[in-house]
């Protein structure tokens, strides 16, 4: 992603969304985006025969303006719940709400962009092409597609390669281009399924700088990953699943906090108040210094929540209005 | 119910029951009042699946009937699927076991049906009615009520208000039918419609039986509207940017993934760089024939080869490489994957079809072309060196192979027969020949009062059911294409007409008691008609008295030896009158032994004018077999004729039998461009194409592309190859019964027309035909006549296709296109594209 990361179409949000930036608390919307009931789906076989819960009655909610990303092992349903969510699979049971419109409204698609997993372009277009055809699906005036095209090669680091067949593509550039073609009509909601994948470092990073510009467009996206790092740098709220079933919902912040470990950090503070402190919790039956609530990467939530479910199967209980709520004000403020 | 029965249909393919054949004791009760049998008619014309008219609405009403049938039998089977996918059905419910019950009595009904018809076991009653047929009617109960619990229950859990009331309305239709079929059997109106006429009374059964056949269409009815307001609901929403935009997806992976237009051209041009080595016509005038009917072969094979193998790859290839995620994700309709990609894939054949038909004309041009130059070259020579009959074989050669490379408009009529004696008949002498299916042909004994007669104009049909008013037929003339305004044929024709006009306000005067005001509107009519008429009569004169007098020039000057401008005078003269009408005959000699080979066997030709009573006699002419013999009729013989002729044909050779068929004569307008027909002929083929595309890609929907693949190449097989067969298998109407039993008789080397000796063998082997028979009837609704669509030959034989004929193409082909897309629509919606 080259010199100007400029996104096409405007950064104004929507009339009926809003995105407040006072002093780097983010007001985001009430609105939901995405909804998804009791989701299920049970892959099966020719014969009608289940072969594979995929997921397990999900619930979730998505707001406009935030980054949501779904974590979980291989196989643990998230390129499913995408798929569900765009009508590429009929859900089992439950239902799936997109701007509040059934998932099998084509009509919506207009507001949506979407990154699959993988092999998902027309190899024998060049990218150029690629853009043009996508483009022609939308209804974007020819003047205008064309502009879109030239910058969203351009911001995709590919000027120098659009005239070639994507079958000599390399798959980072590959992968580069299907973004390309998912930001093409300028969406509010955009669904990357593990964006990050074959991309090198540098592309990496500066698809999570492109993400969070995307949101201060007031756009919403929502992502797939089990790059922990990255996610836990750029997403607001995460779910994460294991086989199918949502184990871990909320705001990456609160998630990271380790409720029972309490730290306290002090400057020029004496050692008898040092002293008299530690005597303190000593009287509470505490055994530690530090007064804070430290906290963890994801990487180690993540593993103990694998673990955890491995051990224990079945429903973990999952704070959803916690989640809800707090999507209200999200940012750089942690709970007292 | 719901189902009421995918049997119905099957009953409506094998034709109608077939009346009692004992007529009834009392008088036929007909107690309808007239004014309601037109809505009755109606009524009986909408729900019989197979009483039609016989015109375009007629066929229009015979696919819709057909497509409603077969939507039902989809709906029926879509939500037994369902049913069976999500456990409403086959869970051991008590209705499982009645379906079983069914399935388990099918073969059981059909077996003990055969048994009793050959005899092996005699036929046992039960209070008059026969245990075989309580049996089979127990089984269609069970299936009736297997069905209808089976898809109540599946559509009560898990369809939508709107499949509810879909059900519910098939019920209706269902008790409407039913009701209307014993109805119309109450009142009489049955034994009226029947073509036994109205003294065969039919029983309540039969009305049941009808009723059942009306209500099969009817339920049809109710699935196809909610289909066709889904799909219409579909269409509203399609958009040709996105039309566009698939289109030249599909023809950019035709192009590029796949090659495909580049090696069907290459395939094209090296065949076509050897032709002339294998093309050897079997006759020199049959040149052009050959070279023309292997050009667009070569074309239609190419080209259908190269759909059958594209089309059908294309889906399912997008759906395995997950390339259609990303396409579906946007807001892609999915009829519009499938338009798409047929308008990508037409494009391609437009282009190829272009392509082809150019290089095709200019390859025809060289070699055809050439070879009728050179033919003329050489006979002009000959006549020079005064080899007289070598010259009349080349000339004759030359002007067959340009006959050919015409677009000939026939004109034709309707042919009848007077045998010996005189009496007319609709077919002439059966002389035992093999018989072409398409068109009977028959003889005509020479030097007896038997003739031929093609009659134009609006005629009876002679082949018109006896006893009942004739349908006529229109064959009228365009006259006005033959007699141009400004000659004298022309001026003659006005004339007539307008006289035949005064003349009939004349008839109309003498009529009693007319009202005074319609009085002195004829007279005022006739008053300016006569006018009229004596302005056109002096046209008339004065172009007579011109000809007279260019003429009479014309022999003076030959007098006086100035012969150039003799031939112009003559020429003028010539041109003031419309040229001659070429009549062309084609027919074949029937040599009885008592004629001796290679002598020429006579006919002869008349020509009557039936509104005018002028009458031409053509010269005696020698039948020219496999050839074309021409004879010109004077225009003025058309004059007045309002459309109508009559031309008689009369075989002069004693003994010797002249056979011919209704297209073997015509009159011949004017000619049209050549190679303008023969892309007309390839328009054909693109039809096929699009027939095709809209097959593969339907496949393609549902079929991993190999299954896909290989269906394509059957109903292209089945519809090329086998179209004709399928219509008699599903009129039961083959030799030897069905597959099984013929498959015996290959093994015994029995005889299609013996009755076979009832082993057990024979008896399974009619077991299994009768099951599997209605199920291959089917097929016959569902494979396109890609034969019909194909002209190619009018072309190669130097016709004009008309436009008439297009436009029926054009539409016969939509009939076919348009269901296959659009199912393959209502299955792509269906069915998850990630699964
Ligand atoms: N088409 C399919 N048919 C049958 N089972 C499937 C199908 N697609 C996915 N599954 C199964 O559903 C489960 C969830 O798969 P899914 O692709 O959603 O996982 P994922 O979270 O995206 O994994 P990854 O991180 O590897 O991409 C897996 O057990 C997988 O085997
Ligand atoms: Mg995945």
């Amino acid at each position: 992603m080259g010199k100007s990361m400029g996104l096409p179409g405007s950064p104004v949000p929507t009339a009926d969304s809003f995105i407040l930036i006072v002093e780097g608390v983010r007001v985001m919307s009430h609105e939901v985006i995405i909804e998804t009931r009791n989701l299920t789906k049970v892959y099966r076989d020719f014969w009608g025969r289940p072969k594979v819960q995929a997921l397990k009655a999900l619930d979730l909610q998505v707001h406009r303006g935030e980054i949501f990303g779904l974590l979980g092992p291989n196989g643990s349903g998230k390129t499913t719940s995408i798929k569900l969510l765009l009508g590429l699979l009929f859900p089992t049971d439950g239902e799936a709400l997109i701007f509040n419109e059934p998932t099998t409204n084509v009509a919506k698609n207009e507001r949506i962009g979407y990154l699959p997993e993988e092999s998902y372009l027309y190899k024998f277009l060049n990218a150029e092409e690629t853009l043009h055809f996508y483009g022609r699906l939308f209804k974007i005036s020819k003047a205008e597609r064309t502009k879109r095209v030239g910058r969203l090669i351009d911001m995709v680091g590919l000027s120098g390669a659009k005239h070639r067949q994507l079958r000599e593509y390399s798959k980072g550039m590959q992968r580069r281009i299907g973004l390309a073609q998912a930001l093409i009509n300028n969406p509010e909601l955009i669904l990357l399924d593990e964006p990050t994948s074959g991309l090198d470092p540098i592309g990496t990073s500066e698809i999570k700088t492109l993400i969070r510009e995307l949101r201060e467009q007031g756009k919403t996206i929502v992502l797939s990953g089990h790059l922990l790092a990255d996610m836990q740098d750029i997403c607001d709220r995460i779910a994460i699943l294991h086989r199918g079933e949502l184990k871990e919902l909320g705001k990456v912040t609160d998630l990271l906090t380790v409720q029972d470990v309490t730290q306290i950090k002090a400057r020029n503070l004496s050692p008898g108040a040092i002293d008299e402190i530690r005597e303190l919790i000593r009287r509470h039956g505490g055994e530690d210094i530090a007064v804070d609530h430290p906290t963890t990467t994801l990487e180690e939530l993540f593993l103990r929540i694998v673990q955890e479910s491995e051990l224990h199967p079945g429903r973990r209980k999952v704070a959803q209005d916690a989640g809800r709520a707090d999507a209200l004000v999200a940012g750089g403020r942690s709970k007292p | 119910m719901s189902g009421f029965l995918t049997l119905p249909l099957l009953w409506a393919q094998a034709g109608a029951p077939a009346p009692p054949r004992v007529p009834a004791a009392a008088a036929p009760v007909v107690n309808i009042a007239p004014q309601w049998i037109p809505a009755l008619k109606w009524l009986y014309l909408s729900g019989d699946p197979t009483f039609t008219t016989n015109d375009l609405f007629g066929g229009f009403l015979t696919w819709l009937k057909a497509v409603s049938l077969l939507c039902l039998v989809a709906w029926i089977v879509s939500w037994m699927v369902i049913g069976i996918k999500e456990r409403v059905v086959g869970q051991g419910r008590w209705y499982d076991y009645i379906g079983v019950l069914a399935l388990i009595l099918t073969p059981v009904s059909v077996l003990l049906r055969v048994l009793e018809s050959v005899h092996r076991i005699p036929v046992y009653t039960i209070q008059g009615n026969r245990v075989t047929g309580i049996v089979a009617l127990l089984c269609v109960v069970c299936y009736v009520v297997w069905i209808e619990v089976a898809i109540g229950r599946t559509i009560k859990r898990l369809g939508r208000p709107l499949d509810l009331l879909v059900l519910f309305a098939i019920h209706l239709a269902l008790a409407f039918g039913l009701g209307a079929g014993v109805v119309l059997q109450r009142i009489g109106f049955l034994s009226l419609i029947m073509p036994t006429g109205p003294n065969f009374q039919l029983g309540w059964r039969q009305g049941l039986i009808y009723g059942v056949r009306m209500s099969a269409t009817f339920m049809g009815y109710i699935v196809f509207a909610r289909i066709a307001i889904r799909c219409l609901a579909e269409l509203v929403g399609v958009r040709g940017r996105r039309l566009y935009s698939i289109a030249v997806l599909s023809w950019h992976e035709a192009n590029r993934k796949m090659w495909a237009p580049w090696v069907v051209l290459v395939v094209f041009l090296l065949v076509l760089a050897f032709t002339h080595w294998f093309l050897q016509p079997p006759r020199a005038a049959e040149m052009g024939r050959l070279y023309v009917g292997t050009l667009s072969l070569l074309c239609s094979v190419l080209i259908t080869v190269m759909i059958t193998i594209l089309t059908p790859l294309s889906l399912p290839n997008d759906i395995q490489q997950q390339t259609i995620y990303t396409v579906v994700s946007k807001p892609t309709r999915r009829l519009e994957l499938i338009w798409g990609r047929m308008l990508g894939y037409m494009a391609l054949v437009t282009v190829l079809v272009f392509v082809f038909g150019g290089v095709s004309l200019l390859y025809l041009w060289r070699t055809v072309m050439t070879a009728i130059r050179t033919t003329e070259a050489q006979a002009v020579k000959a006549k020079q060196e005064n080899r007289l009959t070598e010259y009349k074989l080349l000339s004759e050669q030359a002007d067959q192979l340009r006959t050919r490379m015409q677009a000939r408009y026939p004109v034709k009529g309707s042919l009848s027969f007077l045998d010996s004696r005189g009496t007319p008949h609709a077919m002439g002498i059966d002389v035992g020949q093999d018989q072409s299916m398409r068109e009977p042909r028959s003889h005509i004994e020479g030097a007896t009062s038997s003739a031929a007669i093609w009659s134009f104009g609006v005629v009876p049909d002679p082949f018109s059911p006896p006893g009942r008013p004739p349908i006529a037929i229109d064959r009228r003339i365009p006259v006005s294409s033959f007699l141009q305004p400004g000659t004298i044929d022309g001026a003659l024709d006005k004339v007539y007409a307008l006289q035949m006009q005064i003349d009939a306000d004349k008839q109309a005067k003498t009529q009693p008691n007319l009202p005074a005001s319609r009085m002195s509107q004829l007279d005022a009519g006739i008053t300016r008609n006569q006018a009229e008429l004596d302005r056109l009569r002096g046209e008339y004169d004065a172009l007579r008295k011109k000809a007279d007098d260019l003429l009479a020039q014309s022999a003076k000057a030959q007098q006086e030896g100035k012969l150039a401008e003799a031939r112009d005078l003559k020429l003028a003269a010539t041109k003031l009158s419309s040229p001659d009408i070429t009549v062309e005959m084609s027919f074949n000699v029937y040599r009885t032994t008592k004629g001796k080979v290679g002598e020429p066997v006579f006919a002869e030709i008349q020509a009557i004018n039936p509104r005018t009573g002028r009458e031409y006699l053509g010269d005696v002419f020698a039948v020219k077999e496999y050839y074309t013999n021409r004879v010109k009729l004077p225009a003025w013989l058309l004059a007045g004729s309002n459309g109508a002729l009559r031309i008689e044909i009369r075989c002069m050779t004693p003994t010797q039998y002249l056979g011919m068929a209704e297209s073997d004569l015509y009159l011949l307008l004017p000619p049209g461009n050549f190679g303008f027909n023969y892309m007309k002929g390839l328009f054909g083929i693109w039809l096929q194409a699009m027939v095709l595309t809209a097959i593969g890609v339907c496949a393609g929907t549902f079929l991993s592309w190999p299954v896909a693949l290989l269906t394509t190449i059957f109903f292209f097989v089945a519809g090329e190859l086998a179209f004709a067969f399928l219509v008699d298998f599903s009129r039961q109407a083959i030799m030897g019964g069905g597959p099984f039993e013929s498959l015996i008789r290959l093994l015994t080397h029995d005889n299609q027309m013996s009755d076979m000796t009832p082993t057990a063998g024979v008896v399974l082997a009619k077991t299994l035909d009768s099951l599997v028979m209605p199920l291959m009837s089917m097929i016959v609704y569902l494979v396109p006549n890609f034969q019909a669509l194909d002209v190619t030959n009018m072309v190669a034989d130097g016709f004009a296709v008309s436009w008439g004929l297009m436009g029926v193409n054009t539409l016969l082909a939509l009939a076919y296109a348009l269901p296959f897309s659009l199912a393959g629509y209502l299955i792509l919606k269906n069915r998850e594209v990630a699964a």
